[in-house]
């Protein structure tokens, strides 16, 4: 009985491992903590076991890589907790590169591939094509598509984008304004001739000599 | 900013020399200045238009003295608004100053012209102290006759250079 119950064990663990698609994918952590298992092999490793992104690990730094290895001899425990898995069947291993994250924004959180990444800590990824994403409460989300490379560890600055107000510019004037300039340009005219008449009549000679018998003029009408 | 050509071409506009104006000035000169003390212009309808006086001034003090009007005497006569008719102008001078006693008389007929400013000079001389003549004409010599006071054409007068003084009018200005 007890030979066949362990035969039986046996056969389920081998079904069970045949029927998983991952299984075969399930990479032994390498000595440089870069591989990682439950993810697939074209992006980002850690945490695929959760089985909510199965193609877009969470990321995590290497630091809590090293930390879940030392805890417990399983890679990344800190997110995935699956990377225990024997290493027998590990794929061709890929070197993997990686990124630091920097924002100067304070609270700014950022993300790889829509996954949480932590600040100013190295972040493993598979070389490629990824999305760098800083959102913060109240500025706008600011997404970059940036190139990794395997072997480097490339230092990345992004800032969620401050929502500035916008001013709108100065309209042109309507045309009733400029129909009111007009009229007050017609005042100011008439009110500038007006004035000039008076003062020319002012400096001028009178329109009729005014001589020294009183009253010096005399209309005449004959 | 395109009104100020505008506003700056009406004010030089207002600037500009006052339009001709229809109008005669009496200058009445004299070389009577001892006897002659008072003074009066009087303008008649002409001879051949009967009618009152169109217009007669205040006795005028003659002389230098406080209160009184230097010669020559001058008065600006312009025409109501479509008057074209012919007037006399007379000027009596008087040996007081209260124009009682008359000692000479000069007069003109004369017609306003259109947009002109003319000058009338009558001169109340010696040669014609106590010589009067009938309406219509004036004494204009020492044989005391009287001839026709028509003055078809009257010089023009320059506003801004004012009567001529005669040569034996005083030097008011003059401090020798």
């Amino acid at each position: 009985m007890g030979a066949r119950r362990g035969l039986l064990l046996c056969c389920f663990v081998v079904l069970l491992g045949a029927t998983d698609p991952f299984s075969p994918a399930i990479a032994a952590v390498d000595e440089g903590g870069l591989a990682d298992a439950g993810a697939p092999p074209d992006r980002v490793r850690d945490g695929g076991a959760s089985g909510e992104h199965p193609a877009d690990a969470a990321v995590v730094p290497d630091a809590a890589a090293d930390a879940g290895r030392a805890s417990g001899g399983t890679a990344d425990a800190a997110t995935a907790g699956d990377a225990s898995t024997s290493a027998s069947s590990a794929p061709p291993r890929v070197e993997e590169g990686g990124l630091v994250l920097i924002s100067r924004i304070e609270g700014a959180r950022l993300f790889v591939d829509g996954l949480p990444a932590a600040v100013g800590q190295p972040i493993r990824l598979l070389p490629g094509e990824h999305y760098v994403e800083a959102r913060r409460d109240g500025y706008l989300a600011h997404r970059i598509e940036v190139r990794v490379e395997a072997g480097k560890v490339e230092r990345l600055e992004i800032d969620p984008t401050p929502i500035v107000p916008v001013v709108a510019p100065p309209a042109p004037p309507s045309r009733w304004w400029i129909a009111v300039e007009a009229g007050c340009a017609a005042v100011l005219g008439a009110t500038g001739v007006t004035i000039g008449v008076l003062v020319a009549r002012a400096g001028a000679p009178p329109l009729f000599y005014e001589g020294n018998v009183p009253p010096g003029f005399a209309r005449v009408s004959p | 900013m395109k009104r100020w050509p505008l506003l700056a071409a009406l004010a030089l506009s207002a600037c500009a020399p006052a339009l001709p104006a229809t109008e005669i000035v009496l200058a009445v000169e004299s070389d009577l200045p001892g006897k002659l003390q008072g003074a009066q212009v009087v303008l008649e309808p002409a001879a051949d238009r009967a009618g009152p006086a169109l217009f007669a001034s205040d006795c005028v003090c003659v002389g230098t003295q406080q209160g009184c009007t230097a010669l020559p005497l001058t008065l600006g006569l312009g025409p109501e608004a479509g008057d074209s008719n012919a007037f006399t102008v007379v000027a009596r001078g008087y040996s007081d100053s209260g124009c009682t006693d008359k000692i000479v008389e000069q007069s003109a007929t004369v017609t306003f012209a259109t947009d002109q400013r003319l000058l009338l000079e009558l001169d109340l001389t010696t040669a014609c102290e106590n010589d009067f003549c009938p309406s219509g004409s004036t004494c204009r010599d020492a044989s005391g006759q009287c001839v026709d006071d028509a003055r078809p054409s009257l010089p023009p007068f320059d506003i801004d250079a004012g009567v001529p003084l005669s040569p034996d009018s005083p030097d008011l200005g003059a401090s020798d």
